[in-house]
This record gives structure tokens, sequence and C-alpha cells, in this order.
């Protein structure tokens, strides 16, 4: 009998590119938990999220950040569907997501079917133009907003994240299903200023 | 063609899939007297307009979200886009 050790693979290896003015750098360490809320019971959902995480629902489009404990977003990705993302640690897991929206949600634990890409930089916003529907200008895509939608025929939930301190631009998070990571990962790196 | 979504704005119409006449979202009662000349009739008998045509659309790269779209076939103009849950309340369904 072999005494097998498993270690965790993350869906693209801790991929990071950088181009000019642009980086792509996969993000591990981040769970993702869906959170849909029963037929008329969004309401209750949304006084139990406030109590325990200190979070609001978003509105359609966009996130929410805790205001008790940092680095937990919400995200708006649905009809009564949320995902909330936050930092895995010892304390914060599946089961404490659980404890805190109680009988008043299902939720699914999704953190290892996704994978997390962050494309930040000056030249972010051209790089998603060539392959995103989804008009990501400032006046309308601003910090917070979240949009589900197509990237070269993959799904894709694209958030926009706080611009980097040091004036290094604009910072997208990108969340794909994991099957096809390396495909969507092909279609990103494919379009400037990663590749001409 | 971009599809202006009532809680998401304007959207590619890449992202939806189209279902057909907005009729659907009214499944006959089984029960009734006539259930088998209703459902003969919700199935296979549509109008085959030139014009004003209300269609179910679903957000299925999206939001998940069924929408009810006013479109004319002869321009392809959009007059109108709401929830299709809205619309089935508006006309009397319970939810």
């Amino acid at each position: 009998m072999f005494d097998y050790k498993l270690s965790p693979k993350s869906p693209l290896d801790g991929f990071v590119l950088e181009a000019d003015g642009a980086r792509l750098r996969e993000i591990n360490g981040f769970a993702l938990i869906s959170i849909a809320a029963p037929h008329q019971g969004e309401g209750a959902l949304k006084s139990v999220l406030k109590n325990t995480l200190g979070i609001d629902l978003p509105k359609p489009g966009f996130s929410s950040r805790s205001e008790t404990t940092p680095d937990i977003t919400l995200m708006s990705v649905g009809h009564d569907q949320w995902f909330v993302r936050f930092l895995e640690t010892e304390k914060s897991s599946v089961e404490w997501v659980a404890d805190a929206v109680g009988n008043f949600a299902a939720i699914t634990d999704q953190s290892d079917s996704w994978t997390q890409i962050e494309l930040s930089g000056i030249s972010a916003r051209m790089s998603l133009e060539c392959v995103l529907p989804v008009d990501t200008d400032p006046s309308v895509f601003p910090e917070g907003a979240v949009s589900r939608t197509v990237l070269e025929h993959l799904g894709v939930i694209v958030t926009r994240q706080p611009n980097a301190a040091d004036g290094g631009g604009y910072c997208f998070l990108l969340l794909s299903p994991r099957s096809s990571a390396k495909s969507f990962l092909h279609a990103l790196t494919g379009s400037p200023p990663f590749h001409f | 063609m971009i599809i202006n979504h009532p809680l998401l704005g304007p959207r590619d119409a890449t992202e939806f899939s189209y279902l057909g006449d907005a009729s659907l979202m009214h499944r006959p009662e089984w029960q009734s007297d006539d259930a088998e000349n209703q459902f003969y009739e919700y199935q296979y008998l549509r109008d085959n307009k030139a014009g004003i045509h209300r269609e179910l659309w679903y957000h299925e790269q999206g939001d998940r979200s069924w929408l009810v779209v006013t479109r004319n076939t002869l321009t392809h103009e959009i007059s109108s886009v709401e929830l299709a849950s809205d619309v089935a309340r508006r006309e009397g369904r319970s939810r």
C-alpha cells in the first residue's frame, strides 16, 4: 500500500505575465461561495447578512464590501444569487458562511471550480476591449461593478477592483470556470498588449 | 444587436438566447375540459407578424433572467425590454 500525499494544484499553476502597461496574474487562496435566496426570501437574507458579516446585498451589476470584516466581497451574479469571495484562512471557510446565512439561503462552495485572474495596469482596459462585449469605461463600470458575460465565448464574471495605489492604472478581477481555464488564458494572452 | 437589460443596462445579443413568442409564458391549465385543444394551440399556433412582436429572451451568458422583448420584426427596432417575471405578474400570475 502506497502512502500518497496529495497537494492542491491551482488551475493555472500560478501564472504571471507582464507586458507594456498590463499584468496578468493568477490569484489563489480566495474562497468563492454562491449564495441563493429562496423565493421572496431576499429581505430576510439581507438583514441576516448585515448582522452576521456586516455586508449589504449589492444591487444588480455591483458588489459590496463588508464593513466589519475586511476582504469579504459579495458580488451580484444573477437574480437572487450572489457570490461571496474572501481570503481563506483557518477561521474563514465554507462553514463560516454556512453559519452566517443559516436557513435563509442555499450555499454552494465553488472555490475550486473557478480560476481567478487579475488583470491590471494602464493598458488593462485596452486589453479587455478586444475580447469583452461589455463597456468597461469608468463612467459605466466604476469600482465595485460586476458583470457576468462572455469572453471569447467562455463564461466570465468581471469585477472592477480598486486601482493600484501606485497609480498603476485599472485593476480587474476575472473569474472563469476552471475546466476551460487554459483556453480562457489563451484568449487573454492573445489580446494586446500581451500579443500583437 | 444590443438588448437594453432592465437591470444591467445595454448588453450584446450574443449573451442571450431566443425562445420565441411571449405567449409561451402562459401555459394552459392541464386539468381544464378542453386542455387538449388549448395545448394544441399553445404548442403549434403562432401569429407570424410583420411588425411589433413580443418575444422571450433568456440571458443565458449573463444573469440568467428571462426577458420579454418587444421588437419590430421589419426593422429590428426594440421598443421595450421587461423582466418576464414582472410581465407575468402584471398579466395575472401570482409569481
